[in-house]
């Protein structure tokens, strides 16, 4: 029972992870709180759903939904953000503008797929169940796992070991600074945009792929999960996000398991505020990181 | 009145201000003098209550005052103007003027409602006190104008007026003669002599030092955030470390 | 007349939808006039319309006592909440807020369980309330809420929010207390969204857990957007478009819900100071205080 759910933590928490990653990378590199990430998740598990109808192999919808919500991820900074920044407007106004943005492309998903739930057709990945002791696994949940390791280690690798890490980091340090050492500070910000994207279509395609539920309002409780997770980690924090992912995945699987199903939604709350009263820097926050 | 014992303030690494201690006397004008960068400002945000520091104490009256907010140090009776002009820009003199008078209103959010006489009354005389600030500073033909509409010297003394306002027996002024002309400068070195005279301790930053010595009792000087001179103004001037502060600070400058 | 008892039986809860909204706009203008982004007003809203509707109808109370006890316990619930979160700086303070309507919403749904008793209903909501409101009620309030920020604006908390909002340093160091008079706007804006929720169950007959979500909160922020807070009746002005314009839309279908996210981004990109900013009028108000 108990290593069962160790199991459902593991791989939950992955995409927690996942779909955080994006969140927290925006908010680290340009200081936005991008209130329209879950709605690229979202538009990212429509993709990968439309391309599978469409009679696609899993393994090319994939990176085709990423890619697609990486773009729009870019279009939406050039939209919403772009002009605010460009006149340094306050905080206040691009949260405003990505709550807008947000709205945007909720109604827009509704119209062009409907308000009901969609779900991938039966069999779209093999039905496979392995058993090890006492433990359930589906392969599924394990290429779920893998996936989302791997893509968080292609982030880690890119991030530390390329030019193009090294100049992300000198923006988030300093956009000033970055562009008189010559770093195009535009190109950053449009490839920190489309990661986060694509980062969130992958998470959108492998969680509709578990829960078999996609609609135009799945990124409704994913924004406040997402969000418990990056306020954990600390806003802007990569490897908190991840930390994060896996703190809440293990609380809420081990309070259904132990508590009851009723209190999974209010163990993301009671974290986040917890989190936000005692430690609004996160947990990997730094004290002089204080941006509050 | 005021004394500062051992205050370091630390940005990061770095210490904008320590081990400073010094005294203000009442009903004296204190000057706070030194090169560009010496941390005064930064003083006078800890005094306020905008900045706490790092280590050290701030007492007041008699009173610890470091660890509290800036609305009850004024309320013990500190008041500030600002280097760079901080008016609510948008508001006429005259309201500038009664926001500073806060802390003398009594009446509630109610008795406000429903124009109660006392909220009536208070207001008329909240009214007439600003309307004597005024004539005090010489502002009357502004009284109702926006504050962003004034000249930099005239706006210098609004700001004056609405410190003047919370009532404070110890006022900070930091650079208070900056963008003023000759003229407006003497003027105000006499309106600060004048508030002197009824017991109205001050403590300013300046660079003016034709200013210093017309209003200061004694200074203080700040260097690198370390005090390395301090008493009357003609002692202090002749002290070579501050002869020496200054001219390797303009060499700098030069550089 | 004819026409006008045409136009009501059409129009007629149009009308006092729009004047709730109206209500809202106000509860939100508090807080934005501040300069704090909180989400909040949902909540509180939700916490109006369940205390209203269970005393109307466990206790049978008048109208206005409903109404009263419903915007008293809302502003109570927003002192508790604003005590320790208001410390917490825009992109904090929105996400803290932004969690406790979910945990309004989480309450709801799980009080009757946990406690044995039937009284809000659980996720069905609460339905078979009296339904008391009238034009007449909501136009009375929002006469009587109008003069009172007329007033409120030319007392001295008025004053200190203004000079808050334009410098909290400044204001601070002028002995105003920043921290006291924000909570003082975050309570009076849940006042008066408790009251709006009180005066919306007793319309629609219903409170449901799901009505005061994320996108409710969102939908309050685009009236005081649209409309602007350079003044109170800015916001009035952008619930009352917004609660027409969909009805003008409906040709739209599904779409719809893209105006409202359109008018939030190009509102913030293009008038950031809302549609409701004459400057000349606040000038002519400020210095007419001054001569007055």
């Amino acid at each position: 029972m108990f290593w069962q759910q160790v199991v459902n933590a593991i791989w939950l928490g992955a995409v927690y992870s996942l779909f955080s990653l994006g969140y927290t990378l925006v908010f680290g590199v340009l200081g936005i709180l991008n209130l329209a990430h879950p709605s690229l998740y979202m538009w990212g598990a429509f993709i990968g759903l439309m391309c599978v109808n469409a009679g696609l192999p899993l393994w090319l919808a994939l990176p085709l939904a990423m890619i697609f919500s990486g773009l729009m991820g870019v279009l939406l900074d050039r939209i919403a953000f772009k002009t605010l920044r460009d006149r340094n407007a306050p905080h206040l106004a691009t949260l405003i503008s990505s709550i807008g943005a947000s709205i945007f492309l909720i109604s827009a998903a509704q119209g062009v797929f409907s308000a009901q739930v969609s779900r991938f057709p039966f069999g779209v990945f093999p039905v496979k169940v392995f058993t090890l002791g006492p433990v359930t696994i589906t392969l599924l949940q394990i290429s779920i796992l893998a996936i989302s390791l791997a893509i968080m280690l292609f982030l880690r690798w890119l991030l530390m070991g390329t030019k193009l890490g090294q100049a992300t980091r000198a923006v988030a340090f300093n956009p000033v600074t970055a562009a008189r050492l010559g770093i195009p500070v535009d190109r950053v910000i449009m490839q920190t945009f489309f990661l986060a994207g694509a980062l969130a279509g992958a998470a959108g395609v492998l969680l509709g792929l578990a829960f078999n539920a996609i609609s135009p309002f799945m990124g409704g409780p994913m924004n406040l999960k997402g969000l418990t997770v990056i306020v954990l980690g600390g806003l802007g924090n990569i490897e908190g996000a991840v930390l994060g992912g896996f703190i809440l995945s293990f609380s809420e699987v081990m309070s259904v398991a132990y508590l009851s199903s009723d209190l999974r939604d209010a163990v993301s709350f009671v974290l986040l505020l917890i989190i936000l009263l005692f430690r609004p820097n996160g947990l990997l926050g730094r004290s002089s990181a204080k941006r509050a | 009145m005021l004394r500062l014992k051992n205050i370091t303030r630390q940005f990061g690494g770095l210490a904008a201000i320590s081990q400073v201690s010094f005294s203000v006397n009442a009903g004296q004008v204190t000057g706070l003098i030194g090169p560009n960068g010496a941390g005064k400002t930064t003083l006078l945000n800890l005094i306020s209550g905008l900045d706490q520091p790092t280590s050290g104490e701030i007492h007041f009256l008699e009173r610890p005052i470091h660890h509290l907010p800036p609305h009850k140090i004024n309320q013990l009776g500190i008041a500030r103007t600002y280097q760079n002009i901080r008016l609510f820009a948008e508001m006429s003199v005259l309201e500038n003027i009664i926001v500073g008078m806060h802390t003398q209103g009594r009446a509630g959010l109610l008795s406000a409602a429903l124009m109660l006489p006392a909220y009536r009354a208070e207001e008329r005389r909240l009214r007439e006190d600003a309307a004597r600030l005024i004539e005090r500073l010489g502002l009357q033909a502004f009284a109702n104008a926006p504050a962003d509409a004034l000249s930099y010297g005239d706006q210098r003394r609004v700001e004056i007026a609405r410190a003047l306002a919370t009532h404070p027996t110890l006022l900070l002024l930091d650079e208070p003669t900056a963008g003023m002309n000759a003229a407006e400068t003497a003027r105000l070195g006499d309106l600060i002599l004048s508030l002197r005279a009824e017991r109205l301790t001050v403590l300013v930053i300046e660079h003016d030092m034709t200013f210093i010595a017309q209003v200061c009792d004694r200074v203080v000087v700040l260097n690198f955030g370390e005090v390395i001179a301090q008493g009357a103004v003609d002692v202090v001037r002749a002290n070579p470390l501050v002869i020496d502060a200054y001219l390797g600070a303009e060499e700098n400058s030069h550089a | 007349m004819t026409v006008f008892t045409q136009f009501w039986s059409t129009y007629g809860s149009v009308v006092q939808f729009a004047l709730i909204n109206m209500l809202l706009g106000i509860s939100i203008y508090f807080t934005l006039y501040t300069g704090l982004l909180s989400l909040a007003n949902a909540g509180f809203m939700a916490v109006g319309a369940y205390v209203s509707a269970i005393l109307t109808i466990h206790a049978g109370t008048p109208l206005p006592i409903s109404l009263l006890a419903g915007a008293f316990s809302a502003g109570f619930i927003g002192w508790l909440l604003g005590l320790p979160v208001l410390r917490l700086r825009d992109v904090y303070l929105a996400i803290a807020t932004l969690g406790f309507g979910e945990i309004v919403r989480i309450t709801a749904v799980n009080f009757d369980k946990f406690s044995g008793l039937t009284l809000l209903g659980g996720a069905q909501g609460l339905d078979g309330i009296p339904k008391l409101t009238t034009p007449a009620g909501l136009i009375f309030s929002l006469i009587l809420l109008s003069f009172f920020l007329i007033q409120f604006h030319r007392s001295r908390a008025g004053r200190a929010l203004a000079a808050i909002r334009r410098d909290e340093n400044v204001a601070a160091t002028m002995g105003i207390d920043v921290a006291g008079y924000k909570l003082l706007a975050f309570v009076l804006g849940a006042f008066v969204a408790g009251l709006a929720g009180g005066f919306s169950a007793h319309l629609t007959r219903f409170v449901g857990p799901n009505d005061f979500t994320f996108s409710a909160a969102v939908n309050i922020l685009a009236f005081a957007v649209l409309g602007g807070t350079a003044h109170w009746a800015g916001p009035l002005l952008g619930a009352a478009i917004l609660t027409v314009l969909p009805e003008a839309l409906r040709f739209m279908g599904e779409y719809r819900g893209i105006v409202n996210g359109l008018i939030l981004v190009l509102v913030i990109l293009y008038l950031p100071r809302g549609l409701f900013n004459p400057k000349w009028l606040t000038r002519r108000k400020e210095a007419g205080h001054a001569q007055a």
